[in-house]
């Protein structure tokens, strides 16, 4: 490829597997970068050679533009791909690339800051035709009006509505108000959080809309000014403001509703300048009226369900774009002709608990055992015998699955999940399989509060068989001996050894 | 043992041994009477054998005090006699354990101060979540166990509570 030889993959985990393998099929060389938690990591194992960035804290690795730059020029790299989250959306970094003679696979920066600015970013899709929220967006650079200004506005919104950062993003710096009196705290809260998070304490609001659908829209442009849509994806299935499920495409957007979507997507890019690939997103209500709500300017986590139903390998698509070619040499087809085939489904296997509020459970990988057939796509980024980073991210592999109709695949995700074998790491494949399995899933009743109303207080309810099979597995078998000393404020473990009496012994039995 | 939130009884009868190296075994549990034949395969690997001759592959492992399986598309992690590993005493302190390893973003008592149930004590950060740990009950904290910025790793104590007046502290399950 023109001027493009070795790439560094600024990142970890799944993404930086995806794009490893990518650059190989190009014929390009892979440089990876790894923190101390990660020198073994499989993105570290798979990539041609390996730079170390330093400590595990990612501020002192993954994050430092100084660290990824040194390392792609100490190892001849010509290109840098960022992946999602770290520095993706950092116009700095991506100009930081560029001074240093590299291509940054991705917009341009001032395209970044242009967009990560999401009041500027509603202006551009105002300015564009596309309707956006209702909100406020105060007036000025520097955050002018203050509380009364936004009270005022508030007023005029009517409530519930959203307190946003204009330099957000993953939840952070948004509060949803339900009450007038609430808005003041909620206001003085989300710009501490701004600030802490992104050094920048700017707020807008929105009107919350009630009952809405997350659909997104991928586009792909090439340096020509050629922008194409390649049709949307559903992720109303969230968690924290944070994708869990996602599929392309909605079982709710009609070819109409979808020409309708592509346009807007493709006046909001170009209005903004747009290079390479990006996702348009929108809030979508039962009618079909949809809303502008951001754009994210790089490869988000679910594209692989955009990649079974247009058949365009996008990772492949932005490094030919870096290098300078057109859409078509790209491998995105004519703009227009992209009608979704067929219906895939994206779940989010993570380390964490759906029991305890989603909080985190990383820990050790003892059994891993992937699930694999005709149109099962596993992006992962762990392996067995490796221990899962605190430091990171939760998201251990993504599971995505094709077939011709939206059924078919909810029946193959099924299946696949619960082929899924990774033991001795809390996950959410339990919930992802009592998801997939809910009638209200199943009848694509999906909107953003799906998760809310549906499994609040979710625990995992095992089989009797399966609680038979671990109960007799644990008898049956010789067992270490329980460490001396218990942890300070139990009582040390019990004197007997239950695993050593033959028969008979009930587990929990008479201490009921 | 516990699974999730829920504490179940089992009563587990093994026969011996057959010459093929597998074993019968007979499980009461949620009221049903189930019965297994078990044929280790591997390290982490059973073939098991149901009341209908179905044949699954189990796939399980112990680490930590819990044993993690994987049974006919179910993953379960099961702590095993739990009741009686964990019985927190009325008169000694109560060590508040964090659920996950990360790292402590700030230490929100004073050793000596006296907390209301809820109450925040330390919060831990991990893959980007923050995680409160808060008193469970009314009481006094007696020891900090840890600093801010500290990295912990699960199960550690970050501090002790002292229950307010003479009410068991015990928050979580009985022994008998």
């Amino acid at each position: 490829m023109k001027g493009l030889r070795r790439v560094l993959v600024a990142n970890r985990g799944e993404i930086a597997v995806r794009v490893i393998r990518a650059c190989r099929e190009l014929g390009l060389e892979t440089v990876a970068v790894a923190s101390d938690a990660d020198l073994d990591a499989p993105h570290a194992r798979l990539a041609d050679r390996t730079e170390h960035l330093g400590p595990s804290d990612p501020r002192e690795s993954y994050l430092r533009q100084d660290r990824l730059i040194d390392a792609a020029r100490r190892s001849g790299a010509d290109a840098v791909h960022p992946g999602y989250g770290f520095l993706a959306e950092s116009a700095a970094f991506a100009d930081a690339v560029t001074a240093a003679g590299l291509r940054f696979v991705g917009p341009p920066a001032e395209v970044i800051a242009r967009l990560g600015d999401k009041t500027a970013a509603r202006a551009i899709a105002e300015r564009s035709g596309v309707p956006v929220i209702p909100g406020f967006t105060p007036e000025g650079r520097a955050g002018g009006g203050g509380p009364d200004a936004f009270a005022a506005a508030a007023e005029q919104l009517g409530y519930p509505l959203l307190v946003k950062a204009a330099a957000g993003g993953g939840g952070r710096g948004m509060r949803v108000v339900e009450r007038a009196d609430d808005l003041r705290g909620a206001l003085a809260s989300a710009e501490r959080e701004a600030r802490a998070a992104f050094g920048d304490g700017r707020l807008f609001l929105e009107r919350q809309l009630p009952e809405v659908r997350h659909v997104e829209v991928q586009i792909v442009a090439d340096g020509d000014g050629r922008t194409a849509a390649l049709g949307e994806r559903e992720c109303s299935v969230q968690r924290r403001h944070q994708k869990l499920i996602e599929e392309a495409p909605s079982a709710r957007v009609d070819p109409a509703g979808r020409a309708r979507l592509a346009a807007a997507a493709v006046a909001v890019a170009n209005a903004a300048g747009y290079v390479n690939a990006g996702t348009v997103e929108f809030l979508m209500e039962p009618g079909g009226q949809f809303y502008f709500l951001e754009v994210n300017t790089r490869l988000q986590v679910e594209h692989p369900v955009t990649e079974f139903v247009a058949g365009v390998d996008l990772v492949k698509s932005q490094l030919r774009i870096a290098a300078g070619e057109p859409l078509d040499a790209a491998g995105i087809p004519s703009a227009d002709a992209a009608a979704p085939r067929g219906h895939a489904l994206e779940c989010r296997v993570c380390a964490e608990d759906p029991a305890d509020g989603f909080r985190p459970s990383p820990g050790p990988i003892l059994v891993l055992d992937e699930p694999a057939g005709p149109w099962i796509r596993v992006d992962s980024g762990i392996r067995e015998g490796w221990q899962v980073p605190a430091v990171y991210d939760s998201l251990l592999a993504k599971v995505i699955v094709w077939d011709r109709t939206r059924a078919g695949a909810v029946a193959r995700m099924q299946q696949a999940l619960g082929r899924f074998v990774i033991l001795g790491c809390g996950t959410n494949l339990e919930f992802l399989r009592a998801v997939i399995a809910h009638e209200a899933f199943r009848r694509a009743e999906t909107t953003t509060d799906f998760l809310e109303r549906h499994f609040t207080g979710w625990q995992p309810d095992p089989s009797p068989r399966a609680l038979a099979v671990a109960a007799a597995i644990a008898v049956t078998q010789p067992r270490p001996a329980p460490p001396a000393g218990g942890a300070a404020g139990r009582v040390d473990p019990v004197a007997w050894d239950p695993w050593e009496t033959a028969s008979g012994w009930r587990i929990g039995g008479p201490h009921d | 043992m516990r699974a999730g939130d829920r504490r179940v009884r089992a009563q587990v009868t093994p026969s011996p041994r057959d010459g093929a190296g597998a074993q019968a075994v007979a499980v009461r549990v949620a009221g049903r009477e189930i019965q297994l034949r078990l044929e280790r395969l591997g390290p982490t690997t059973w073939r098991v054998v149901d009341e209908q001759g179905a044949a699954h592959i189990v796939r399980s492992v112990e680490h930590a005090g819990v044993r993690w399986l994987q049974v006919g598309g179910e993953t379960l992690p099961v702590r095993i006699g739990d009741a009686v590993a964990r019985r927190p005493t009325a008169r000694r302190p109560e060590g508040l354990e964090v659920p996950m390893p990360g790292t402590v973003t700030r230490v929100a008592v004073s050793e000596g101060e006296t907390v209301t149930a809820g109450q925040p004590i330390v919060v831990v950060e991990a893959m980007k979540m923050e995680h409160v740990i808060r008193a469970p009950h009314a009481g006094r904290v007696v020891a900090l166990r840890v600093r801010q910025g500290e990295q912990v790793e699960a199960g550690a104590v970050v501090a002790e509570l002292h229950a307010a007046g003479a009410a068991p502290a015990d928050a979580t399950e009985h022994g008998p």
